[in-house]
């Protein structure tokens, strides 16, 4: 496949595993490739995402072995030795991955002897053998997990059933992901669960390797992490539960609760106070403002997750009339795309939206200019507020890449979420 | 389309002079993948002075002039010689020796330094510090430059 994207909403695997590993607590990437692709892979993703970056390591601050020609002629492995060893000196990490950059892939430097050389000292240091070029930050995300499947993920940890694990929600990806996974995390265990986010509450490689104590794998993402999915059920028997999308707002978050609910046997009793009580949170404040915000025919440009949330709540919700839903990540899988649509368009009673999958800004841009329907907001990423001036419509900022916004805990999924989308949509943000 | 190669080695089996201690460079040339020793070429020695440099030899200039060559002066005394914009270690046997080997594609040594390595980047002269046999790195150079230069990609291994 080889076709010229206008500006591609995130970077490369590398850029994708360098999200992950950054926003896990006491990890070190170690790059094996040319010297440009530590600022690269930081400014793709954590770089665009709300201002917010991996504190312990990023940008300039990651080792990499910065290979030239002479690696390429040569062979990079010896510096890629020194390079760990200045690293280990230097970074007091809990674990080290070896990342694999685009040169070291084509030239086929083999890692793994060398993480190996390191590993048997006593060193927690792991290959990560998919080089830059492999596709996505998406798939990044899965690749560490794959690789945290392989070589660091414990068997035989007593299981607790009390347990959780939370994927899909990709760390910097989706600007909101730290706000998300915290009030995932408040809705969890109100239900009496322990929850691993693994990315927030200053989890990190020991709750990774602990893991596989869970009781149930919690998917967020209608499309996201089916292989480590299926790779923890054959190996750890944690089975999953797939939840086709975000959830923002009442009814979709009290569908969620309950799926998890059901799957893991908790106690009705409980489950139905927690969701009366959130329930009642959340409609007391949306009915001190009937009629705050005015009727709207709506646009949403995003990654499918949150197109699929932010859709959902505004029709459902919020009787919005949804217009146009264009989901901006590269999706390849037919059935992933059916299962996105489905989402998308099985609306309580509102007419269902058309639902366009483009990346390509030139595209999404003529797609929102040539709607015959009218549309009086959008809400999208940074990259098409250009076009929501052109039509002069409201815009809200919600998807990544996000460069105007700083979000720390910010979120609009869940209960408390929604309320923050819908003050946002009246403050205009 | 045929280049030179520029190895500095004493003894024409082990890549083993640095590039600042070397007095010859083996020129290795190749024609597609037919490699030949076409010349061992001597450098001056470092208190001789370079071509660009002769003129003004005179240590007394050192530190006024900006012509890049009179650190040769400098480098053959002992006199301190930041004053050029150069730096130390004898700017003029440096370019002497780069200027030598200027119509070879890349050099090959133990070690090269900074100054030197920026002369040959100027020159877009390519530089490999590797300890290695010449063998290994006539082989190794050999076959990456045929692959660019045929437009092969340089991939060695499958990857998933």
């Amino acid at each position: 496949m080889s076709e010229i994207m206008e500006n591609p909403k995130g970077g490369c695997v590398l850029a994708g595993i360098n999200s992950v590993l950054g926003a896990l607590n006491r990890v070190c990437p170690i790059y094996h490739s040319g010297p440009g692709c530590c600022m690269q892979t930081t400014a793709s993703d954590q770089g665009q995402s709300g201002h917010k970056h991996g504190c312990f390591v990023s940008g300039v601050s990651l080792p990499s072995s910065n290979m030239l020609e002479k690696e390429v002629v040569f062979g990079g492995i010896n510096k890629l030795r020194t390079t760990i060893e200045g690293a280990i000196d230097i970074i007091d990490a809990d674990a080290y991955f070896v990342l694999t950059g685009c040169t070291a892939g084509i030239i086929g430097d083999d890692i793994a002897s060398v993480t190996n050389e390191f590993f048997e000292k006593g060193i927690p240091i792991y290959p990560i053998e998919t080089p830059g070029f492999t596709g996505d930050s998406t798939l990044g995300y899965e690749t560490v997990w794959n690789t945290f499947l392989d070589k660091v993920i414990e068997k035989d940890v007593p299981k607790d059933e009390k347990l959780v694990n939370i994927f899909g929600i990709i760390p910097y990806h989706d600007p909101f992901w730290s706000g998300t996974l915290e009030e995932i995390d408040r809705i969890l265990s109100r239900l009496g669960l322990r929850v691993n986010t693994f990315f927030t509450k200053g989890q990190g490689i020991e709750d990774v390797k602990k893991s596989s104590a869970a009781a149930l794998n919690i998917i967020i993402n209608p499309w996201v992490f089916k292989g480590p999915a299926a790779k923890y059920e054959s190996k750890f028997g944690v089975p999953s539960l797939r939840v086709p999308g975000l959830f923002v707002g009442a009814t979709d978050t009290t569908k969620f609760v309950r799926a998890v609910a059901e799957k893991l046997n908790l106690e009705t009793e409980l489950v139905e106070k927690v969701i009366a009580d959130e329930e009642a949170y959340v409609y007391h404040y949306l009915a001190q403002s009937i009629g705050a915000l005015s009727w709207k025919r709506f646009a949403v440009i995003a990654d499918a997750n949150n197109a699929v949330g932010f859709t959902r709540y505004l029709a459902n919700d919020y009787s919005f009339t949804p217009v146009l839903v264009i989901v901006s990540e590269p999706i390849f899988r037919p059935e992933d795309k059916e299962t996105i649509i489905k989402e998308i368009t099985n609306l309580e009673y509102a007419r269902p939206p058309k639902v366009l999958f483009l990346s390509d800004q030139y595209e999404i841009n003529q797609a929102i200019r040539e709607e015959e329907e009218e549309i009086t907001l959008i809400v999208g990423s940074s990259n098409d507020r250009e076009i929501a001036l052109e039509k002069d419509s409201q815009f809200i900022l919600g998807a990544f890449p996000m460069s105007e916004r700083l979000i720390f805990n910010r979120t609009y999924a869940g209960y408390r979420g929604s309320l923050t989308f819908t003050e946002d949509i009246y403050d205009n943000n | 389309m045929a280049y030179f190669i520029a190895i500095a080695t004493s003894d024409g089996e082990q890549v083993d002079r640095k590039f600042g201690e070397t007095d010859s460079f083996h020129i290795y040339s190749v024609e597609e993948k037919e490699i030949v020793l076409s010349a061992i070429r001597k450098a001056e020695g470092s208190d001789a002075p370079s071509q660009n440099a002769s003129k003004e030899a005179d240590a007394s200039s050192c530190g006024k002039t900006e012509d890049p060559g009179c650190g040769s002066g400098c480098g053959g005394n002992s006199q301190a010689c930041g004053g050029n914009g150069q730096g130390c270690g004898g700017g003029g046997t440096v370019l002497g020796k780069v200027t030598l080997i200027e119509d070879c594609r890349c050099v090959v040594a133990k070690k090269v330094g900074f100054q030197a390595q920026k002369q040959f980047e100027k020159k877009a002269i390519s530089v490999f510090d590797v300890e290695c046999s010449v063998k290994e790195a006539l082989e190794k150079i050999t076959s990456y430059y045929y692959k660019i230069d045929h437009r092969q990609s340089l991939r060695t291994k499958d990857v998933e």
